[in-house]
């Protein structure tokens, strides 16, 4: 529990944010790697092949899932300020409910 | 007179067409060299301003910017290309691999960013060195990128040329009338390029983007009514795509991906997604961003781009239903020249000329950032690392600006006196290559538990194997070697892209050698970042901003 290192060390996080976003940003790539799911003709939409929609909207999926990723890890990791010797990170007692995430402000 | 006789047999020196080219050819140049002036920094005397644009760029600069570097010329030219004569296997993995390479962004690149602007890394080499302590190590992964950037930037040729041909020049006999015109274009781009750096690019990008969304919007609407529809265009691909090739007796190509192929198209997408960030350019257009949020907020917005490449990339089948004949000045077929025959053929003279001129000048942008990235990472981690060790940063600068002049006259003579097959086998082996130096980029960004020596020597694996296995690859119809960057997957009985493969060998040598050396208890290295500089933003200090001349020194903490 000793201020140095715990300060050089990242950011407090919502770890529940962070996991929802890795979930967006892992959707997108589990999708397109089962090839098997989207390798067929029909149905087709506007004589579009269903593996030629298919892959476009995942095109438009991608783009907002990757943007509520953004949204959320701003949310659950909010930037944190260096100390001008850039040495550690400064406590923001604002955003932080009585310091509770990170303890190391006693001795300061 | 020869380049004239010549040219009728490919329906003559389109002359409206050539003169649209030129004045965009013009117009862009001009640009280029006035980019020096943009955002004026204080002195362009270093890399952070002459390779980096000052790290000043904001969302949408680095947008067009990244858009631009990423979508390449060649990849215009070569993605419908590979869907018109071998279809969706070869060609259109392209859109898979453009979507799963965004999560991949946002995820690495916001953390290599930060960790770049704490430490002033300019190339990823610079961090591998910073985090590792090894030089060796620092030199594997420079040389590696800087090898696979070489015939990166001489395909870009390859794309200018495919617009000349079919505008009808660059196919005479003799040497001045083949070869001036892309001797003339690179000369000044290496001229923009050494007195603006990375704002060159960044400022014309925005007319390469804009010109390539009109013309590919143009083309899917227009297009499509002219040759029975879209129904008719897909019933025309299947047809070639199942027909018979005489020489391979095998089916043509892939209309969809049979189940025998649903390894290679997915290995092929998460491949290459995975491999594109570990390229020096990729990073060089990454790190000018002006903050961390700039990069996450691009990955989402970036895969406009990607709609536009799977627009793209249906105009290859769009040619067969049309039945474009894409014969080169040569009076050989050439498939590359698919999608400009198209416009050619189906396009008023100017409007043609647009769309030549959206392609010669989507190859200047990245041929541009590439030459920067690659004089960066021999300026930083081979002259300033090996030879010059007291570089200072207008000496970097001075250096980097000179070897981007070789590095474009090297590409140029790549191109213009070797067979073009060499350009095209050592950019296979680039993309092999480069996959390699993901576990020493990407792992470091998270733990230092790999050793450094064991991810060296996993690194080596990779390479012999990736290099191996590619050699091997004989293509059916010509029996020339290096005929693909798909093989069996040993172990597994199904095809994947040989990078992918080398990847997964590269990183169980790198995980047993590291438990190797660790029970022998090799030296670590020296780490000179701290946790926190992974999520550092503009505005936190630079850790070596009071010492700007000296080497690359942590400060104490």
């Amino acid at each position: 529990m000793s201020t140095p290192p715990q300060h050089r060390d990242a950011p407090p996080a919502n770890k529940g944010l962070l996991a929802i976003a890795v979930v967006c940003l892992s959707l997108p790539i589990i999708a397109l790697m089962l090839v098997g799911t989207y390798a067929k003709d029909g149905p087709r939409f506007l004589d579009f092949p269903f593996f030629i929609w298919y892959q476009f909207l995942w095109v438009a999926l991608c783009s907002i899932l990757t943007y509520t990723a953004y949204r959320l890890v701003l949310k659950a990791r909010p930037h944190r300020p260096m100390n001008p010797e850039g040495t550690e990170f400064l406590t923001d007692a604002a955003d932080e409910p009585n310091g509770a995430a990170n303890d190391g402000e006693a001795g300061r | 007179m020869s380049t004239l006789k010549l040219a009728q047999a490919t329906g003559g020196v389109n002359v409206v067409a050539l003169t649209v080219l030129i004045v965009f050819f013009l117009a862009v140049a001009i640009a280029g060299f006035w980019a020096a002036r943009w955002r004026r920094p204080a002195s362009m005397d270093s890399l952070e301003e002459w390779g980096l644009g000052g790290r000043s760029f904001g969302t949408w600069v680095t947008w067009f910017l990244l858009g631009g570097d990423l979508y390449t010329a060649y990849t215009f030219v070569a993605v419908p290309a590979a869907m018109f004569s071998l279809g969706a296997v070869s060609g259109f993995f392209a859109v898979p691999y453009t979507i799963v390479l965004y999560p991949i962004i946002f995820v690495f690149m916001s953390r290599l960013w930060s960790v770049s602007h704490r430490h002033g890394y300019v190339t990823p080499a610079d961090f591998v060195q910073g985090r590792s302590g090894s030089r060796a190590l620092t030199l594997a992964v420079a040389v590696t990128g800087f090898l696979a950037t070489m015939p990166y930037i001489a395909l870009q040729l390859v794309g200018i040329q495919a617009v000349l041909e079919v505008a009808g020049v660059g196919g005479g006999g003799n040497w001045v009338a083949k070869d001036a015109p892309i001797f003339i274009a690179f000369v000044v781009l290496a001229l923009y390029t050494y007195t603006s750096g990375l704002r060159a690019p960044a400022i014309i990008a925005f007319v390469k983007d804009i010109l390539i969304y009109i013309v590919i919007i143009v083309a899917v609407i227009y297009l499509p009514s002219k040759v029975g529809g879209w129904g008719n265009i897909f019933n025309a691909a299947q047809q070639k795509m199942e027909s018979t090739n005489a020489v391979t007796g095998k089916a043509t190509g892939a209309f969809i991906p049979g189940a025998g192929q649903y390894w290679a198209y997915a290995t092929l997408a998460l491949g290459s997604a995975m491999a594109l960030f570990m390229y020096p350019h990729s990073v060089t257009a990454t790190l000018s961003a002006k903050s961390r949020n700039t990069i996450r907020k691009n990955a989402a917005i970036l895969p406009a781009y990607s709609f536009l490449l799977g627009l793209l990339a249906l105009l290859g089948w769009v040619a067969i239903a049309a039945g474009t004949k894409p014969i080169g000045l040569d009076g050989k077929p050439n498939p590359q020249l698919v999608v400009p025959q198209l416009f050619e053929d189906f396009f008023p003279s100017w409007f043609a000329g647009v769309a030549f001129a959206a392609i010669a000048i989507g190859a200047l942008v990245p041929a541009a950032i590439m030459s920067i990235a690659a004089s960066n990472t021999f300026t930083r981690n081979i002259y300033k690392a090996w030879i010059k060790p007291d570089a200072t940063p207008k000496q970097e600068a001075k250096v980097s600006k000179l070897t981007s002049l070789v590095v474009k006259a090297f590409a140029l003579v790549f191109v213009l006196g070797l067979d073009k097959t060499n350009a095209l086998n050592f950019q296979l082996l680039g993309g092999i290559w480069i996959m390699q130096t993901f576990p020493s980029i990407v792992f470091y960004l998270y733990t230092r538990w790999f050793h450094r020596r064991a991810l060296l020597l996993g690194w080596a694996v990779g390479m012999v194997y990736g290099t191996v296995s590619a050699y091997n690859v004989v293509n059916p119809a010509t029996k020339a070697h290096f005929g693909g960057s798909v093989a069996e997957i040993p172990g597994l009985g199904e095809m994947g892209y040989i990078a992918l493969t080398a990847f997964v060998l590269n990183l169980i040598a790198a995980v047993v050698f590291t438990l190797v050396f660790r029970a022998f208890k090799a030296d670590e290295g020296k780490d000179e970042t701290i946790p926190a500089d992974f999520f550092a933003d503009a505005g936190d200090p630079r850790v070596e901003k009071l010492d700007t001349s000296g080497p690359v020194t942590p400060s104490s903490h």
